[in-house]
């Protein structure tokens, strides 16, 4: 194997993103294990964002003996020429594009956390708690004050696992990008994010059932009532059952929220048009990254919320990430092999 | 300016650390009083079936009742948690009540709770009524076999 910790990080990538689309599809995962998926990813993405950059800054010819022969000398400064592109191109996937998106899902996630902290008041809502609070008052012997603090906890949680779902979507759309600039070899990372995608497609046709969901807009606040608000949103009648995922947005995050969300996926599509006035294989690229947009956008806007579409999310970005990179250039780093 | 475009990477490895490790440390405040609520449950049956055990037996759903409410204080939104406290609370109630004694003393508290957690129980479940009290979910902790006949 020529370049052993590269070849284990495109292993590991491929792996985690066809078990991850397939946990999410296809079993109910618990929150300490979707920690562990969570914190799995984030080491793997640190992995390779330190690799690209101990390869491409900090990587020295290391100590040279004057006894090795000059043909050696000069195969092992090719070799590592070698390796400082692999580096140095991975880097590329820090860019533009990239510091756009994440820095709107950022923002999109500090939005949200602001409305959890002050959420909207709402009379049917404040009617339940108003009940609960009397029985616990009355029955619960003196110990009245921790369920407000249970539900802070279980609000928390909830928000634990959807701001780590927008940081694993962030994550995975630059593995993607970072594998396809470093190598030719990362083509096997789109094909596994791919794989991961159609496995997502078909779980979710088969879990999900297709909505004609009607658009009137619903009477929320602009900001929602916060992720998790679904929980008594729907049995108190504030909104009806069996809604898209973007309608539960709509109502979870309000208009604003709803924007925020949209802003990475636009700005994704309008890198895909740049590219498709580029040359025949990058216009492939592009067409095929604007069909996963398309996908996805018709499974948010039409079709039953479902824990699949975590799933097709996470791999369809993984797939836009491989499909925006236009160029892979070589740098030559001109090594001093004569003194 | 490249070494701080590694900024751009490290936002969501940050924010994935810190959900995973709330997700996994975060304890899950659940787990201790519903295994204690069900093995109150247990013990209560087990008093049931012994001829003597009238009065463990009502000590034993009082204790179950008491880690349901403690459960629902750590989800207080959970529809299930409501239709057990319901059931668990009008069983109460129909065992003292043949114990003229508790009768007196408890004066239809348990019912009142066994009603106002019902009508929460139909509000989360989209039902805004008062619900039948019924002992009979095969599945649900709460329930006991009835007592043979002598």
């Amino acid at each position: 194997m020529k370049y052993p910790f590269f070849s284990l990080l495109l292993s590991l990538y491929s792996t985690f993103i066809i078990a991850t689309c397939c946990f999410f599809s296809l079993i109910d995962i618990g929150p300490v294990f979707l920690g562990f998926i969570y914190l799995g990813w984030s080491v793997l993405t640190l992995m390779a964002a330190l690799w690209a950059y101990e390869r491409a800054y900090y990587y020295t010819q290391g100590r040279r003996n004057p006894a090795q022969e000059l043909s050696h000398r000069l195969i092992s400064s090719m070799d590592r020429l070698k390796t400082y592109n692999l580096g140095f191109r991975g880097l590329k996937a820090l860019n533009r594009v990239s510091a756009l998106v994440m820095g709107m899902g950022l923002v999109y996630g500090l939005f949200v956390f602001a409305v959890l902290l002050h959420p909207p008041a709402n009379d049917a809502y404040s009617a339940l708690m108003a009940g609960i609070e009397g029985v616990f008052t009355q029955y619960a012997g003196g110990q009245e004050e921790d369920w407000r603090q249970g539900l802070q906890i279980h609000k928390f949680q909830n928000f634990a696992q959807n701001a780590g779902q927008i940081g694993l979507i962030g994550m995975v759309f630059w593995l993607g990008q970072f594998f396809l600039f470093s190598s030719e070899s990362g083509r096997i990372a789109l094909w596994a994010s791919s794989l991961a995608f159609a496995v997502s497609i078909l779980a979710l046709s088969v879990h999900g059932a297709a909505l004609m969901p009607s658009y009137a807009l619903p009477i929320a606040p602009w900001h929602g009532y916060g992720w998790g608000a679904m929980a008594w949103l729907v049995p108190l009648g504030e909104v009806p059952q069996n809604l898209t995922p973007f309608q539960i947005r709509l109502y979870e995050t309000g208009h604003i929220g709803v924007v925020l969300a949209y802003i990475p996926p636009f700005i994704i599509l309008l890198a895909l048009l740049r590219n498709l006035m580029e040359r025949a294989m990058v216009r492939v690229m592009a067409g095929y990254g604007v069909a996963v947009l398309v996908i996805l956008a018709y499974a948010d806007l039409c079709m039953s919320a479902d824990p699949g579409h975590a799933a097709l999310n996470i791999a369809g970005f993984s797939v836009l990430g491989s499909c925006i990179v236009r160029d892979r250039v070589s740098m030559r780093r001109i090594y001093r092999i004569y003194n | 300016m490249r070494r701080l475009a590694l900024l751009i990477i490290l936002v969501p490895v940050f924010i994935c650390d810190l959900a995973g490790f709330s997700l996994i440390l975060l304890r899950d405040p659940l787990a201790d009083s519903t295994y204690l609520y069900e093995q109150s449950v247990l013990r209560a049956v087990q008093s049931r079936e012994n001829p003597a055990g009238g009065t463990a037996e009502i000590k034993a759903l009082n204790e179950a009742k008491a880690y349901l409410l403690a459960a629902l204080q750590s989800d207080p939104l959970n529809e299930f948690y409501w239709a057990r406290l319901s059931r668990l609370a009008a069983m109460i109630e129909t065992r003292q009540s043949g114990d003229d004694q508790k009768a007196h003393k408890i004066a239809g508290k348990d019912l009142r709770l066994s009603a106002e957690a019902a009508r929460i129980e139909g509000i989360l479940r989209g039902q805004s009524r008062f619900l039948p009290v019924a002992v009979d979910s095969a599945q649900d902790g709460a329930s006991i076999p009835a007592k043979a006949a002598p």
